[in-house]
This record gives C-alpha cells, sequence and structure tokens, in this order.
C-alpha cells in the first residue's frame, strides 16, 4: 500500500493527493504530489522540485505544502522503508549541512 | 446542442456515445463527440486518417462498423479504442479496418472514464497508462499508453517493496490520470515502468534535465561550489535566502540582492547566469 498523506478532506475533495508509491523511479528520493493531472516530484534530500517534471512550488495549495513540512520526517521514514537500499540520508549532504551550520 | 459539431474536422479525437457530463465546456481542441447514429455517420464520412475514435458501448461500436464499412471509408492509420468489449463477430472486421484496436477482450482495464478523456487528450498523453491488462501465463503486463502505443512490461519490473508489499497482478487497476497502475495494494509510478521500458522517454527526460540546469538557482550553485562557498558565506544575505534562489523559490532577485551575490562569487551580476 502506498504511503498516502493524509489530507483534509477539502484538500481532498479538491483532487490532492501525496504518496510515495511501491515502484517509482528511484533516484533521487522524493514524494510525489499530484493534482488531477498536475503532477510534481519533490526531492526528498533537497526540498527541490525534481525535473521532469519541473514545475513551481508556489503552484501547490499552502496547505499542501504545510502539511508536508509538517510530515517531513514521517515521509522520509516511509520512502526509506520502501527504499532502504536508497534512503534518503545516502547522498552527500553538504547543503543540509551547511544550512544547519548557519 | 453546444457541442463541436461533426464537421470540425480538424478534431484527433472522437468520442462516440458518451455520457452527459463527462466532457467539460469548452471542449479541448483536438475532440469532438457523436451522440448519435447521425453524426457517426457525418464524422465517419468526414474524417481523414490518424484519428482515435474511442466507443464508450458496445451499440456505437456496431454504429461505426456499420458506417465504416457503407462509407467505404479509408480508416487504416486510424486507432479504435473500446471500452466495451464489442461482440465477437465484429472483431475481425474491425481488426481489418482499424489499426490498431485496443480493448478486445474482457480483461482489459481502463481509467476511469473521466479521467480518460483527460488523459488522452492532453499534450503529456505518452506518458500517461490508459489502459492494459494482464497475462498471468506470460507473466507480462501490457499497458496502453495516451498515444495508443503500448509497451510489454515483464511481471518482474515491479520489485517487492521495502516494507513487504508485493504486486498482485490479478487486481490491476489505473488511477491518478494515468500516472499510477495498481495492482491490489501495491502501486507502480507509470513513469518509472516507461524509463524502464521506452529508451526514447529516457532520452526526453534526460533532455528536460538538462534545460532544467539553466535555471538562475542551478548557475548559482554551481558557481558557488566552484568557488567553494558556503551559503552562509553570503552575509548579509542568510543561508536560507541563498537556498530559496538556488531552488528557484524566488523569482529574479533584487538588483542589490544580485550585487552582493556576485562580489562574494566574484563575477559581473549578469555574468551568474552563464554558468
Amino acid at each position: 500500500m502506498p504511503f498516502d498523506l493524509p489530507l483534509p478532506r477539502k484538500l481532498k475533495a479538491e483532487g490532492w493527493k501525496v504518496k510515495i508509491r511501491e515502484n517509482e523511479r528511484v533516484e533521487p528520493p522524493h514524494v510525489t504530489i499530484m493534482h488531477k493531472t498536475g503532477i510534481w516530484r519533490l526531492g526528498l534530500r533537497d526540498k527541490r522540485l525534481l525535473v521532469p517534471p519541473g514545475g513551481r512550488i508556489k503552484d501547490i495549495d499552502p496547505a499542501v505544502r504545510q502539511l508536508i513540512e509538517e510530515h517531513w520526517e514521517e515521509l522520509i521514514g516511509a520512502w526509506d522503508a520502501k527504499y532502504p537500499e536508497n534512503p534518503v540520508s545516502s547522498a552527500e549532504e553538504e547543503e543540509n549541512g551547511d544550512e544547519n551550520s548557519a | 446542442m453546444g457541442m463541436k459539431t461533426v464537421l470540425d474536422m480538424e478534431q484527433r479525437f472522437v468520442f462516440l456515445g458518451s455520457q452527459k457530463g463527462l466532457f467539460k465546456e469548452p471542449l479541448p481542441p483536438r475532440v469532438f463527440i457523436c451522440h448519435d447514429r447521425a453524426e457517426v455517420e457525418a464524422a465517419v464520412a468526414n474524417q481523414t486518417k490518424h484519428v482515435t475514435w474511442i466507443s464508450f458501448t458496445r451499440a456505437f461500436t456496431d454504429i461505426l462498423l456499420e458506417k465504416t464499412v457503407d462509407a467505404r471509408a479509408d480508416l487504416r492509420g486510424s486507432h479504435l479504442i473500446t471500452l466495451t468489449p464489442p461482440r465477437s463477430e465484429s472483431i475481425p472486421a474491425l481488426l481489418g479496418l482499424f489499426n490498431p484496436v485496443f480493448g478486445l477482450g474482457e480483461g482489459f482495464q481502463w481509467l476511469p472514464k473521466e479521467e480518460l478523456v483527460e488523459a488522452i487528450t492532453r499534450d503529456d498523453a505518452s506518458e500517461r497508462v490508459i489502459g492494459g491488462s494482464v497475462d498471468l501465463k506470460a507473466k507480462t503486463l501490457t499497458l496502453l499508453r495516451g498515444d495508443i502505443t503500448a509497451v510489454v512490461a515483464p511481471f518482474s519490473l515491479f520489485a517487492k517493496s521495502g516494507d513487504g508489499i508485493e504486486p498482485n497482478f490479478s487486481r490491476l487497476g489505473l488511477t491518478d490520470y494515468g500516472s499510477t497502475i495498481c495492482l491490489g495494494d501495491y502501486e507502480s509510478s507509470s513513469d518509472a515502468i516507461l524509463y524502464e521500458l521506452d529508451p526514447d522517454y529516457r532520452r526526453r527526460l534526460k533532455k528536460q534535465r538538462r534545460q532544467s540546469d539553466k535555471t538562475f538557482g542551478a548557475s548559482l550553485m554551481r558557481l558557488r561550489k566552484q568557488r567553494r562557498l558556503k551559503r552562509s558565506d553570503f552575509a548579509p544575505l542568510s543561508s536560507k535566502e541563498i537556498a530559496r534562489l538556488e531552488r528557484n523559490e524566488i523569482g529574479k532577485p533584487h538588483a542589490k540582492t544580485l550585487d552582493v551575490i556576485a562580489e562574494k562569487l566574484s563575477v559581473r551580476a549578469e555574468e551568474i547566469e552563464s554558468y
């Protein structure tokens, strides 16, 4: 069963979904955000939108973004559980280390 | 009726016998709909090759067959999708008149109709899966893409996930406007399958990735790394601001911001994007 971030009824009714499926294109680790035909892949290592499909963060409903932010560790845990051979923490994390040091 | 008429022959998708409310107005530019026998007749008479016919019901497939034969229409090169399997006696004729034909068997699974209509008429239709069927004996899954090409995936592409979820090939379903393939509780992105099976798809992805690297944010990050600078080396700008710029979360930075960054990077501001 995919990891499906629980969303409030209103967002669900609007067609928003936040998923980590069993079979993703694995590199880099990411969570898939969907809104009807719209798809964004948000990298779990650097919080960037992956290309393809790319897109703009601001096109994602702020309430969805907020929920993702709040459940970030849970999303990382879900990815690591599904893809233990390619965990989020396995990449060189110069960027995060850099931000943390600020 | 407010819909586009069958005389508008610039359309590429002809839906036969669709339910009311399935199509939102205005219709996509390459779509038109036949609601009755007369409209099918007109469509057949006017259509040229390279049209995708999508029949929602067996009755409309029969009408299409009848009118095509009556008109002696040459529809070779036209695709046919039958969302409800046609009568078995009509199958040889359909195969003789259209190429390819999908949905002839009972086991074919389709996207929900409203999602199929959206997925098939989009520019990125080739990246979406609109239908599929499973061959348990040959251990293969045939997936029909929105551009009416098929890929055949071996079961081995659907590996058990780390948390122990295994695909159940007896329970094929499609969802998320063609971007997800469901095998029981197991879900696969269509993108993962196409990436494995379609070299053209892989080439397109690579090209898109290269193009995305041309953004200001990507250039800034490349240059910063080349200069061996940390994000925290851009005072008075914060490392978070630099991170947001690198992620392209901020549009074009203000001139003053740009000057600070350029000075730290020892380049002219207008040069940053060239890296």
